[in-house]
Parts: structure tokens; sequence; C-alpha cells
């Protein structure tokens, strides 16, 4: 890399023509910064090359963590990343310098990046194996991976564990009388853990799942973002198809938030009311926003409070690989589901395990 | 910046130092809301906890919560679970204070006296009881509390469990990765809910590869009226069986083997748990091992830090295991 001056919130303040104060609340991860000028922001600093050069503790050793952001759940994550790993590793006696090491958009594999300099590596949501896989195996220094499972090898990985969310929302959904619900689950294996998940609640509670209801790989993200025109056609027809059934769901169970709110658009089109005639949940919520859509939410903070402590441990030298910690999210009750219209006659082996 | 000092909490908080080092060091006389109040502020100040603690605080007494069916004999999963969270507890400084619940206990919706009267700094519930008297228990102890290998869906509380779910898949993709596409199902599901996230493991992974599942070789592993420990094999056999448990791999190879089948040239069979045990067969099995070490570990860990530091959102945490080879499973791809 060529020798270059070094970033400084100043620079960043101007080329966006915002404060610096504000700068630097958006890469500290506090609160006050909006979502979109806080990934301006960030996406900025790494094209930059911005070290973050916070030094709070006093004493002890300085930490370089290399942190890889492909795209916008990374950007999200990244304040709340700093943030948390400030205080894991203050307790710990330990300063950290963050670099941001941005990841071409679509990128397949890293075929070359220095690394002499860090101690360690953080890998948001790796869009492919692949890339996960070239940035393992050039790395000397511990890697810790985001949101994606590493399949090749134990690498240590920190997920959210989207099987027991979508049971849980399921089985909410089947505590409140529906017995219809249709899936549209997220894509690749979050899709396929939310299917096993819809499964195992309508299992726990003794009834058959929809066969012709379970549907995945929707790739639609939030606010139009990045959203796959095909995906959205797909479910546009998939929901007119279902809701004009004899037999038609009386909920609608979404992978994601950004589906959920695909979603509510089509059914509005189709005049058809939520919740009062259709029940809808999302998932991944957000953790600041305030959507109105029942759902589980992503558990970003925890998962980056645990992420930063096994980094901490590894670069420690902990020899034994964590493997995949997987976080449970939480429910986020919201005005998009009720009761069902139609009165089924509750069944009454179901065991009410979800109180308020 | 400098050091943080006791001094600069005592006057930022505005209270004497005395008040500080007894708050922090965990001594009696102060109230808990100002020992809360003066933790947070030394953390957020980066008062150098690790240091202090070394010098003067004594050690926390941590109840440890379980079911007394699971100490009553012999060793078992729970009790290596107990011990090993026993000892992380000591290197912890801290001491433990073992409150076994009797079954009866558990019908009648009796609280503990230990429990009531609140001898401790903080709980560790190992196992888990039942929905509604789990839901009595967590809210009748008044400090930090973690599950360990148990979880509560009516008071959200911290946990650290197995991840049942990912191993399980873990162990079928092993077998695919092996050339088998024919993988039975040992365990009963209706017996615990391990053993249920277990089965969608072995779902998942046929979904992964788009292998159907055969209703047939998916098999109990105790009888559902007497509940003796028995499976009943059809008779066309898969080329590979996972089972629930390594317990469960056990009656298995009893049965295969009494049909004259020979483990793995004949038919390969993987376990989990990797319990400790001086049976001959389990030494041969390639199996999953739960990390108890870990999952103990972190559990004192995150008990450990709820005491000093009060948590923003309680974290249900699943820690990996890892498969461990050993002679069981033939590669049918060589």
């Amino acid at each position: 890399m060529a020798e270059r001056k070094k970033v400084i919130l100043k620079d960043i303040a101007e080329q966006l023509g915002v404060s610096v104060v504000t700068v630097s609340n958006a890469l500290a991860g506090r609160r006050g910064v909006s979502l979109e000028m806080r990934q301006k922001i960030i996406r900025l600093a790494g094209k930059m090359g911005y070290e973050s050069a916070y030094d709070l503790s006093g004493g002890g050793r300085t930490i370089r963590i290399g942190i890889f952001t492909p795209h916008k759940e990374s950007l999200e994550a990244t304040p709340v990343i700093l943030a948390l790993g400030k205080q894991e590793l203050r307790r710990n006696r330990m300063n950290e310098k963050l670099v941001f090491l941005p990841i071409p958009r679509r990128g397949r594999r890293l075929d070359s990046f220095s690394e002499d300099q860090f101690d360690g590596y953080i890998v948001f949501g790796a869009e492919s194996q692949e890339l996960l896989n070239s940035i393992c195996e050039k790395a000397s220094v511990p890697v810790l991976s985001f949101g994606r499972i590493n399949e090749a090898d134990r690498t240590d990985s920190v997920v959210m564990d989207c099987f027991h969310g979508m049971f849980q929302v399921v089985s909410r959904l089947i505590d409140m009388g529906h017995r219809r619900i249709c899936l549209f689950g997220a894509t690749n294996q979050y899709g396929l853990d939310q299917e096993m998940g819809y499964r195992k609640a309508f299992d726990a509670a003794g009834l058959p799942p929809e066969e012709d209801m379970i549907f995945r790989n929707f790739y639609i993200g939030k606010n139009g973002y990045q959203n796959k025109q095909e995906d959205c056609m797909r479910l546009e027809a998939l929901i007119r198809e279902q809701m004009s059934r004899e037999v038609k769901p009386t909920a609608i169970a979404c992978g994601s938030d950004g589906i959920a709110e695909e979603a509510l658009r089509i059914l509005r089109e189709m005049n058809i009311r939520v919740p009062e005639d259709v029940s809808v949940t999302g998932f991944f919520k957000a953790d600041e926003e305030d959507t109105g859509i029942a759902s589980m939410t992503w558990p970003i903070r925890n998962m980056a409070k645990a992420g930063m402590y096994i980094l901490r441990r590894r670069m420690e030298g902990e020899k034994d690989a964590f493997g995949v910690i997987s976080i449970q999210g939480k429910w986020y009750p919201g005005g998009s589901v009720a009761r069902p219209d139609d009165d089924f006659p509750m069944n009454p082996t179901i065991i009410h395990i979800f109180g308020e | 910046m400098d050091k943080v000092r006791l001094k600069d909490i005592a006057e930022r908080a505005g209270v004497s130092i005395v008040t500080v080092s007894n708050a922090l060091s965990g001594k009696k006389g102060v109230s808990s809301a100002l020992r809360k109040k003066l933790i947070q502020i030394a953390d957020e100040m980066g008062f150098d906890f690790e240091k202090y603690k070394n010098r003067s605080v004594p050690g926390k007494s941590i109840s440890v919560v379980m079911p007394a069916e699971f100490v009553k004999e012999g060793t078992s999963y729970y009790w290596e679970l107990y011990q090993k969270a026993a000892m992380e507890i000591s290197k912890n400084e801290g001491f433990t204070i073992l409150e076994l619940v009797r079954y009866e206990e558990e019908k009648r919706f009796r609280i503990p006296r230990g429990i009531l009267e609140k001898e401790y700094d903080a709980v560790l519930l190992i196992g888990g009881f039942g929905t509604r008297y789990m839901k009595q228990l967590l809210t009748s102890i008044k400090a930090p509390v973690v599950l360990l290998d148990c979880i509560s869906h009516d008071v959200r509380t911290d946990a650290v469990l197995s991840d049942n779910y990912n191993g399980m898949y873990r162990m079928t993709k092993y077998l695919m990765d092996a050339g088998h596409r024919e993988i039975g199902f040992i365990g009963s599901r209706s017996s615990n809910n391990a053993v249920d996230d277990r089965y969608f493991g072995y779902r998942k992974a046929h979904a992964l590869e788009d292998i159907r599942i055969r209703k047939e070789w998916f098999l109990e592993d105790r009888d559902a009226d007497t509940g003796e420990r028995r499976i009943r094999l059809p008779h066309k056999l898969p080329t590979a069986f996972v089972c629930a448990s390594d317990y469960s791999a056990l009656i298995l190879a009893g049965e295969l083997t009494a049909r004259g089948l020979r483990i793995p040239e004949d038919i390969s069979v993987v376990g989990y748990d990797d319990l400790m045990d001086e049976n001959p067969f389990l030494g041969t099995l390639t199996t999953y091992h739960v990390d108890t070490d870990r999952m103990s570990k972190e559990a004192v860990r995150m008990l450990m830090g709820k005491i000093l530091h009060e948590s923003e959102e309680p974290e249900v945490r699943q820690i990996d295991g890892r498969i461990i080879e050993r002679s069981s499973v033939k590669n049918l791809r060589r």
C-alpha cells in the first residue's frame, strides 16, 4: 500500500459537509446520527482508510483490528461493534485501533491484503463462502466471521439463531390461534434455518405444517436496498395466489423485515387489511428502528459482545477455536399481528409457552 | 489518560473513598443501589477492576440449582456440567452452594428455602425444570441468574446452551461427506427439546443436499409405553445412522450385532455427546463432542460479569462442539 497522509475526522466531515462531532458520533456508535448518514460516514471512512484513534483507558496494549465490510448490514453493525468492542477490550486493559478494509462489492475472493500490521480481523456478513475462505487462508492472525458460518472449517463465527428465532415467531402465531401460516423465508442458510424453525413450531403444537405455504430464498432488503427484482415479483405472485385461495393463510411469516415491508405493500395494493384480514411478521429487526412490524430482533449488540470476547481471547492466545456461536434474538411486538378472524377451536394440548 | 483511582470515582459520585472501596470490593455497609451506581461509574471511567479484585474482593457465593434426579446416580452429563462449573467458580475465587430441587418439590411448586433466604450473590441454574416451575423459580430469585443448558421462554434470562441444531447438522453432513445418502435417525423427539433440535439439524442437512427423509428410518430409542430403552429395526436398513446420544448408539450397536451386522463394515453409526465412559464400544464411536468445558466456563464467566456489571440485554448463547473421529464410519467414496 502506498504511503499516504493520515486521515483525520475533519477530512471526512469536510467531504460530507457535516460537523466533526457528527462524524465522531457516527464512528463511535453513539446515538443521534441517522442511519443513512451513519452509513455514508462509515463508507467514506472505509474508502479514505480512516484509522480510529480512540485511546481511552491509558496503559495496556493496543490491538489493531482490521474490519472487512462488504455491504449494508455490516455498515449498520460496525458502529455497534466499535462501541461494544471498546467496552470488552477496555475491561481487559486493551486499547484498539480499528481499520476499515473495504471488500469490493460482490467480491468472490480476496487475493492479497497486507496483514502483518494487524492482530486480528473481523469479517462482516461475507457475501460468499469463497471470500471468507480466502481471508481465512491468508490470515495468520485470528479471524472472526460475523454473520456467516464458515462451512470449510471451524472458523470462529458469531451468527444469529434463525432456527429458534422463527420457531418463536411461528409458535406465537400458533398460540394466537393461527393455523394457516404462510412462510416466505430469507436466502441461503438463513431461510433454511427459518423453515426448520417453522416446522419445529408446528410439530411442537402437534399440528401439521402447511406444506403448500412454505417458500424461501427471497433476497429482499429494507427500503428497497439491494432487492432482487425477480424475488419481489415472485413474492407478489405468490401472495396474490395465496390470498385468492379458498382457504387463505391467516398469517404471513416473513424471513426479513424487508420481505415483510414488501408483503405489506402488496397486500395494501390488494386492499387486504393488516392485521384484520391477515397478520404479518418480519425478522432481523434492526435495533433502533420502530417499524411497527412484529418481528424477531437481530441481536446485534449481544452478537458484538460475544464476538469481541472471542476475538480478544483468541488474540490472547487461546488455541482452541470457539467455532460457531449462535445468539438468539427476541420477539418484538408490533401492530401487524392479531388473532385470526375465523375461530379455530383452540387445541387444548398446546401449552402456552410465551408469556409477556 | 492517567489510571483511574478510587479518589476519582469518589469525587465524581460525591461519596467518600471508603464507600467506593467498600462498594467495589463487595464489603458490607453500602446499599445495593449505590453499589450498582458506583460500579457503573467505575466501569465508565475505565477503572481497572482486575487489579483491585486481586487485593480484596471476598469470594462470591454462587448457588447452583439443579434437579435432584440429575445427581442421584453415578456420573451423568449434568453432573459433569456441575463439576466443571464448580471448578470454574473456584478459579474465580468464588464458592459454590449446591441446591437440589427434588421432583416432589417441583411438582408442588415449592421453592427451596435457600433460594428464598438469599444467601448467595448469584445463581447458576443447570438442566432446567418444567415451564411453569421454571417461571416461578426465576421470578423468586432476586440476584443475577445464568441458565446452563436450559432456557426459559417466559422470563428472558442469560443462558448458555449447547448448539444441538448445528451440532447434529454437522454430524449428518459428516456422513454425507463420507458418501452416505441413506441415513437413519435414532432418538425420541418427544423425550426432550434437545433431541428435537438435533432432529431438525438432521433434517437441515437433508434439505441442503436435497435428500428425502424416509420415515421408516426415523426410529425411537425407547418403548413409548414402558419407557424401556430399545430400538425396533426395520427390515431394510440405511447405510448409516445418526444417534441423538451415545447411549442410543450403544443400544443400536447391540441390535445391529444381534442381526449379525458389523460396524462400520456393514453399517456406519455416529453418536452425540461424547460422554466419558469406560464402555469399549464408545471408545470406537465417532461422535459429536458437546463442549461442557467451554459451556460451564462461559456460563460462570457470564455470571461473574453480571455480578459486576448490569447487563443491558439478556443473552442466549449457544456453544459449538466438535466432531470426534473414531472408527465407526465407513467412507463409501473410497
